[in-house]
C-alpha cells in the first residue's frame, strides 16, 4: 500500500448497489486535500449515489479512507468534525429561521463564546445573505435555502485545515439552483475552502465552471470512472462527447488557458441550420 | 406567520429580547417564555387547588402546603383533608399526565418529521389502553403472576408495552426511507386504533361489572380518582421521562434536516429513533394507565408554543411539559366545576377544543396532505 504524501480521500473498489440494481461499479480513486475535486457526469452515471456512499449515507462495498483513517471505523461525532456533506435537497419539517438552520451546523462545544451569532453572520455573509438571519427559511427561494445550508455546512468544519489536519466538504450540485453570479460566488468559496488547506469534492453539472475551478475532474457514466485528471487531461472533444452521448466541441479561453465547451445541436436541428 | 415579536409584545418584552429575535435568535425569547411558563403553572396549580365544589382560601391551601399549623377548626380540618388527599393528588397527577402528553406529542412530530403525528391521534394511546385493559381484565386470571411481581406498576407497564409496541408497528409501516408519508401514518394509525379498539371489545365483553366500571373511566379520560398510588405508579415512569427527553433535544433538532443531513451532522439517528419511541411509548404509557385517553394536548401545544418560540426541542420540551401540565390542570377544573357537584370527563373537554385546532393545522397544511 502506498503512502500518500498529502493527505487525501482513497477510494478503493466502490460498490453500490439500489434495491439490488448496480449504481456504483468498483470506482477508486484518491483526492487531495489543498484541491477541488470536481465529479461530473450524465444524468444517472451515479454522482450523488457515489457521494452518499462515501459519505456514510449509503450502504456500500469497498474502503473510504479519509486523512488515512477508515471512514466506517470513526464514531459519528469525530467524522462530523472532519466532514461536511451539501445535500442536493433540504426539507426543513419544521418553520426555522436562517439563523437556526446555520445554528444545527454549529457542533457542541466547537465554539468557546455561549453565542454561535457572530459565526452565523460570517457564515451568511460568505454566502452573499447578510441580513437574512431573522427571515423565515421557508420564505426564502430554492436559491436562497440552498446558499444558506451551504452556509450551515461551512460552519460545521469552519477551519478548513485545524493544526494541518485538513477538513473535507461534500457538495452534492451546490450550485444547481442558482444564478450566474451566485454559482460563481459559491465556487469560489470553495476554491478558498481548499486553498486554505481544505479538501473538496463536488457534483457538478456546469462543465465550464468545472473547468474553471477543478483541480481535478472524475468523469462517470453508467456507474463507472471513464476518466480522471486535470481540467485539460479530461475536458477534451472526444472525452466529453464520449461521456455525454452528444457531439460537444471544446474551445480555448482565455488564450489556449481554461478548455470552454460549446454545446451543439445535434441531429434535426442540426441538419436544418 | 411574523417569527419576530409583534409591535405589542415589543413594547412588553426586554429590548435584548426583542434585539435577538430581530436578528432570527429567538433563544433568550424561549428562556422568558419557558420562565413565564413556570410560573403559570405554578399560579394554575394554587388556583386549581383553591377552586371545585368547596372553595377553599389560598392562605389555608399555602397554609396546608406548607405544613404550617393544626387546623383551627372542623371547617378547616375538612378543608385540609379534602386538599390533601383529593385535589393535591388531582393537580398533580394533571400536571404530569399535561407534561407527558404535550412532551410525547412534541417528540413524536420531531420523531416522525411531522406536526400532526400524535400518540393519541395515530393510535399509540389506543395500543397503551389495550394494553392496559388487558391488565384490569386479566389482572386477576391469566395476569394475575404479573400483577403479583409488579404490584402498582403492572397497569402502568401494559400500558407502556401497549404504546411500545404500536409506536413502532406504526414507524415501521409510515416510513420509508427517513421519510414519514402523513397519509400512510394516519391510515395505519387508524387501522391499529381500530385493531386495538376491537381487542379492547373482547375484554370489554368478558369484563365483569366492577371491572366494566374501570374500563369505561379509561374509555372517556379523566383525572377523577387521583390518589396518590396513582402519582406513584405513573410520577416515576413520567419524572423519568420528562428528565431525560433534553438530551434528545439535540438529535431532534438535527432531525428537522432528514435523516441524512442529522447523520452528517455526527447525530447516531439510529439510536436517536429507538430511545424516542422508547420515550413517547413510555410517557403515554403512564398517562393512559392513571388517566384514560385524554387527546389532542399532545397536537395543540407543541404547535402553539412553536408558532411561539420556534421548533428548537431544547426549548420547546420543557415549554410544552410547562404548559400541557398548566393547560391540563385548568382544563380539569373546568371539568369537575362546570356541572357540579357532577363532572365532565376531561377527555370530552381536551377533543371539543383540540379536534377543531387539530383541522385547522390540516387545512393549513393542505400541501403535506396532498404531496
Amino acid at each position: 500500500m502506498s503512502m500518500a504524501a498529502t493527505p487525501t480521500l482513497e477510494i478503493e473498489a466502490l460498490n453500490v448497489s439500489l434495491s439490488g440494481t448496480p449504481i456504483v461499479r468498483d470506482v477508486s480513486f484518491a483526492a487531495k486535500a489543498g484541491a477541488v475535486t470536481v465529479i461530473v457526469g450524465p444524468n444517472g452515471s451515479g454522482k450523488s449515489t457515489m457521494l452518499k456512499a462515501v459519505t456514510g449515507e449509503l450502504r456500500h462495498t469497498g474502503r473510504v479512507r479519509l486523512n488515512g483513517t477508515k471512514v466506517d471505523g470513526l464514531p459519528p461525532e469525530a467524522l462530523a468534525g472532519l466532514r461536511a456533506v451539501l445535500p442536493q435537497h433540504t426539507s426543513l419539517t419544521f418553520p426555522l429561521t436562517v439563523a437556526e438552520v446555520v445554528r444545527l451546523g454549529i457542533r457542541r462545544g466547537a465554539l468557546p463564546s455561549a453565542s454561535p451569532h457572530r459565526r452565523i453572520c460570517e457564515a451568511l455573509e460568505r454566502v452573499d445573505l447578510d441580513g437574512f438571519a431573522a427571515r423565515a427559511y421557508h420564505s426564502l427561494s430554492g436559491g436562497e435555502q440552498q446558499r444558506v445550508q451551504l452556509a450551515r455546512v461551512l460552519c460545521q468544519v469552519w477551519d478548513p485545515c485545524p493544526g494541518g489536519v485538513p477538513r473535507w466538504l461534500f457538495l452534492d450540485e451546490p450550485i444547481s439552483s442558482l444564478d450566474i453570479r451566485h454559482q460563481i460566488l459559491i465556487m469560489d468559496v470553495a476554491a478558498d475552502y481548499a486553498r486554505a488547506g481544505g479538501g473538496v469534492v463536488a457534483v457538478l453539472h456546469d462543465l465550464n465552471l468545472t473547468a474553471l475551478y477543478a483541480d481535478h475532474i472524475l468523469v462517470m457514466k453508467t456507474g463507472r470512472l471513464l476518466s480522471q485528471g486535470t481540467p485539460k487531461e479530461v475536458i477534451t472533444d472526444r472525452l466529453v462527447s464520449e461521456a455525454f452521448d452528444h457531439p460537444l466541441r471544446v474551445s480555448a479561453v482565455p488564450a489556449g488557458e481554461v478548455p470552454f465547451i460549446l454545446p451543439q445541436a445535434a441531429g434535426p436541428v442540426a441538419a436544418v441550420r | 406567520m411574523s417569527l419576530s415579536a409583534s409591535s405589542l409584545s415589543e413594547r412588553l418584552l426586554p429590548e435584548r429580547v426583542v434585539a435577538q429575535a430581530r436578528l432570527g435568535d429567538r433563544e433568550p425569547l424561549a428562556r422568558l417564555v419557558i420562565a413565564g411558563l413556570a410560573m403559570l403553572l405554578v399560579a394554575v396549580m394554587l388556583f386549581s387547588l383553591t377552586t371545585g365544589a368547596l372553595d377553599i382560601p389560598l392562605s389555608s391551601v399555602v397554609k396546608a402546603l406548607l405544613g404550617q399549623g393544626e387546623a383551627a377548626s372542623p371547617a378547616e380540618l375538612r378543608d385540609r383533608i379534602v386538599l390533601m388527599d383529593v385535589r393535591l393528588p388531582r393537580v398533580l397527577l394533571g400536571a404530569l399526565v399535561g407534561a407527558a402528553l404535550a412532551v410525547s406529542g412534541a417528540v413524536m412530530q420531531g420523531l416522525f418529521r411531522n406536526p400532526l403525528a400524535d400518540p393519541g391521534i395515530v393510535g399509540v394511546s389506543a395500543g397503551a389502553g389495550l394494553g392496559a385493559a388487558s391488565m384490569i381484565v386479566l389482572g386477576t386470571t391469566a395476569l394475575a403472576p404479573v400483577v403479583a411481581v409488579l404490584g402498582i406498576y403492572a397497569l402502568p407497564l401494559a400500558a407502556f408495552f401497549g404504546g411500545l409496541l404500536t409506536t413502532f408497528t406504526l414507524y415501521r409501516i409510515g416510513t420509508r426511507g427517513g421519510m414519514t408519508s402523513v397519509a400512510t401514518m394516519l391510515l395505519a394509525g387508524i387501522a391499529l386504533s381500530a385493531l386495538a379498539g376491537a381487542a379492547t371489545g373482547l375484554l370489554v365483553y368478558i369484563a365483569s361489572d366492577q371491572q366494566l366500571r374501570d374500563l369505561n373511566f379509561w374509555a372517556l379520560g379523566s383525572l377523577a380518582g387521583s390518589n396518590w398510588q396513582k402519582i406513584l405508579a405513573a410520577g416515576p415512569i413520567i419524572a423519568v421521562v420528562l428528565v431525560g427527553v433534553p438530551f434528545l433535544a439535540h438529535g431532534l433538532n438535527g432531525l428537522v434536516l432528514g435523516e441524512a443531513a442529522a447523520g452528517h451532522l455526527g447525530i447516531r439517528v439510529q439510536r436517536l429513533k429507538r430511545v424516542a419511541i422508547v420515550a413517547v411509548a413510555a410517557a403515554t404509557g403512564a398517562s393512559v394507565a392513571v388517566s384514560g385517553g385524554i387527546g389532542f394536548v399532545g397536537i395543540v401545544v407543541p404547535h402553539l408554543l412553536r408558532l411561539t418560540i420556534g421548533p428548537d426541542h431544547r426549548f420547546l420540551l420543557p415549554a410544552c411539559a410547562l404548559l400541557g401540565g398548566s393547560l391540563l390542570i385548568l382544563a380539569d377544573t373546568v371539568s369537575r366545576t362546570i356541572v357540579a357537584p357532577a363532572e365532565l370527563p376531561i377527555g370530552i373537554l381536551t377533543a371539543l377544543a383540540g379536534a377543531p385546532f387539530f383541522l385547522w393545522i390540516l387545512l393549513r397544511r393542505k400541501g403535506l396532505i396532498y404531496s
